[in-house]
């Protein structure tokens, strides 16, 4: 794949997608496969953190509405986070934007378009490796 | 404005007892004045009186004792005789003559006695009659005692006043008793108001002699009475006035207080109302939103899945991700149909609907999926409710059985009547609800499953109630979610 111009090679990179939705997830989780990333899944905000906690993760895609723990409690609960994207059909209020800022590289919209997804996937690894 | 009229009303009431006082002054003034003048004519008379009570009547005696009294008293001494009387003696009186027909009816007035007096007037000129009768005058015998007073000419001191200003009466005892009045000047006998009284000696008893001022104490409070009768009653009439505008300002505004209050609640209520209504629209269009861009999201994947399998000639994989998009477009309709059936409330329109169709067109249109089996259950019932509407009832219980049981199993279906209403109970073999929100499970967008739209729950109970009917959910005895429909009957409990 060489849709991304990604500075850093994809499969040194692991990603953690955190999102409820079956068949998001899974068509995501099958593009970054497709990309070359190392893909672990979630598909609530508890699982996310136990992941995050056994394995390392080098880039966080987080859906915020989610059971048990929403993508904000995720954040919330990580003293040092990995590189997040967070992904939301809605506007974070901005109480809630001053507080999560500094723990997130970029917002995203649902629903991203895939091509979106892989830049800043790119982009949020270089951050990564820089 | 109401304490200016007090103050009105108290410089009026001032002036007005001023003037009182004034006039009494004048008026005791004039009474010490009539007085005077009545007292050279008293000492006649007590003179006179003295005589006829002496000679018993004598004319010549009279005639003698009177002679000196010429000018200006005119002096005579008449008798009864008959219906009239006849001067028997005097001066400026003809002797013989009757006594003079203006004094009659005055005589005539007070009960023909001959004891009051008249006022004779000839001209310009007032003439009192004085008549000395009984008591002190033998029965039949009158004593007419005429003299002249001039009152414009009098005395100097009483020029124009007396008897313009006051009406004077003599009478024979101490006190005011009509039947011994002697002399007045007034025919309004007895004088009554504001007196001014004084005892005059008369032989061995007294008779008094009495002043009133002729106009009704003007100006004095006596007369001020009506005004201050007016004022007091203007004032209590605008204290009253204010009184009752206070009360009913008060009423009003009190009035308008809960009128205010009302529409702040009311205002507020709706405000409420709005806002949870907006909040509720704000929640539903975040539900909808987001279960809505899921689908989408997982379809626009699916599409750059597909692409990029064609790109690298894998079509099983490219038939793969068609499949994922063509699932997740379904899901993206599903929603809009639920939302659609929740949202749009046609009212109900109750027939009798037999149960065991319904529940086999139901099955028939969307039968169990592979793994699922139902297990029925079904009395011969009749239920009075829309019929699209119980379709659309137990179609979503049954698809909330078949997503509850991924795994498969057996769902049991069966109704049964309570009274007249007819019971549908579901029970699925799945998780059960988790038994801390079994209040929340009809709320819209409530779902425990990955894929549940979370309104099919929501729109049983919509159309249940709406067609007079309830629902309940529980955990069954085995574990799995069971939903109870309860629904009004028609003609069951007959049977």
């Amino acid at each position: 794949m060489t849709a991304a111009p990604a500075k850093v090679d994809p499969r040194t990179v692991r990603v953690l997608v955190a999102d409820d939705d079956f068949g998001v997830r899974s068509t995501v989780v099958q593009i970054l496969r497709d990309a070359g990333y190392g893909v672990i899944e979630a598909e609530d905000g508890e699982v996310a953190l136990q992941k995050l906690n056994q394995e390392p993760v080098n880039v966080l895609v987080l859906d915020i509405r989610m059971p048990k723990r929403d993508g904000i409690a995720v954040l919330d609960a990580l003293s040092e986070p990995p590189v997040v994207l967070l992904v939301s059909a809605f506007s974070v209020d901005p109480d809630t934007r001053v507080r999560i800022g500094p723990k997130v590289y970029r917002y995203l919209r649902k629903p991203v378009a895939p091509r979106q997804l892989l830049d800043c996937l790119a982009d949020a690894a270089a951050s990564v490796a820089g | 404005m109401v304490l200016s009229v007090v103050a009105a009303v108290v410089a009026h009431d001032q002036n007005q007892r001023q003037s009182a006082l004034l006039l009494r002054a004048q008026t005791d003034q004039a009474a010490q004045e009539a007085g005077s003048t009545f007292g050279s004519l008293i000492t006649t008379v007590t003179s006179l009186a003295q005589v006829v009570q002496i000679t018993g009547g004598s004319v010549s005696v009279f005639d003698q004792q009177t002679a000196g009294y010429t000018n200006p008293l005119a002096v005579a001494l008449a008798q009864r005789r008959g219906d009239g009387f006849v001067v028997v003696a005097g001066n400026g009186f003809a002797v013989g003559s009757p006594l003079p027909a203006s004094a009659l009816p005055v005589l005539e007035r007070v009960g023909g006695q001959v004891q009051p007096t008249a006022v004779v007037r000839r001209g310009n000129v007032s003439t009192v009659g004085l008549a000395i009768g009984p008591p002190s005058v033998p029965s039949g015998d009158v004593i007419y005692f005429q003299f002249t007073v001039d009152p414009f000419t009098a005395t100097p001191a009483t020029q124009g006043r007396p008897f313009q200003l006051l009406a004077v009466a003599l009478y024979g005892t101490k006190h005011q008793d009509p039947r011994s009045l002697i002399v007045t000047t007034t025919r309004s006998v007895p004088l009554t108001g504001q007196l001014a009284s004084a005892p005059v000696p008369v032989g061995n008893g007294i008779w008094t002699l009495v002043a009133t001022p002729r106009r009704a104490l003007t100006g004095s409070l006596a007369e001020a009475t009506p005004w201050i009768v007016l004022g007091i009653g203007l004032l209590v009439a605008l204290l009253l006035g204010t009184v009752i505008e206070v009360l009913v300002r008060r009423q009003r505004f009190a009035r308008a207080l809960v009128a205010d209050r009302t529409a702040e609640l009311v205002a507020s209520q709706e405000a409420l109302v709005r806002s949870e209504r907006l909040s509720a629209v704000g929640e539903m269009t975040t539900v909808i939103g987001h279960e809505l861009r899921n689908p989408l999201a997982a379809v626009i994947n699916a599409h750059f899945l597909v692409s990029e399998a064609i790109e690298c000639g894998e079509l099983a994989a490219a038939r793969q991700y068609m499949g994922v998009a063509e699932r997740e477009t379904e899901r993206a309709a599903t929603l809009a149909e639920d939302l659609t059936a929740y949202m749009r409330q046609r009212p109900p329109e109750p027939i009798p609907v037999r149960v065991e169709q319904v529940v086999d067109e139901v099955l028939e249109a969307t039968p169990p999926p592979q793994g699922i089996a139902v297990d029925k259950d079904i009395a011969p019932l009749t239920a009075q409710v829309d019929d699209r509407q119980i379709h659309q009832i137990v179609t979503n219980l049954m698809a909330n059985a078949y997503q509850a049981m991924p795994d498969g199993g057996i769902v049991k279906l069966s109704t049964g009547r309570d009274g007249d209403q007819v019971l549908f109970t579901v029970q699925d073999a799945g998780a059960g609800f988790p038994p801390e929100e079994l209040d929340r499970v009809f709320e819209p967008f409530y779902t425990t499953k990955a894929h549940g739209t979370g309104l099919g729950l929501a729109i049983v109970r919509r159309l249940a109630e709406g067609n007079g009917g309830s629902v309940r959910a529980e955990n069954g005895p085995e574990g799995g979610a069971l939903v109870t429909v309860r629904l009004p009957g028609h003609g069951n409990g007959r049977a």
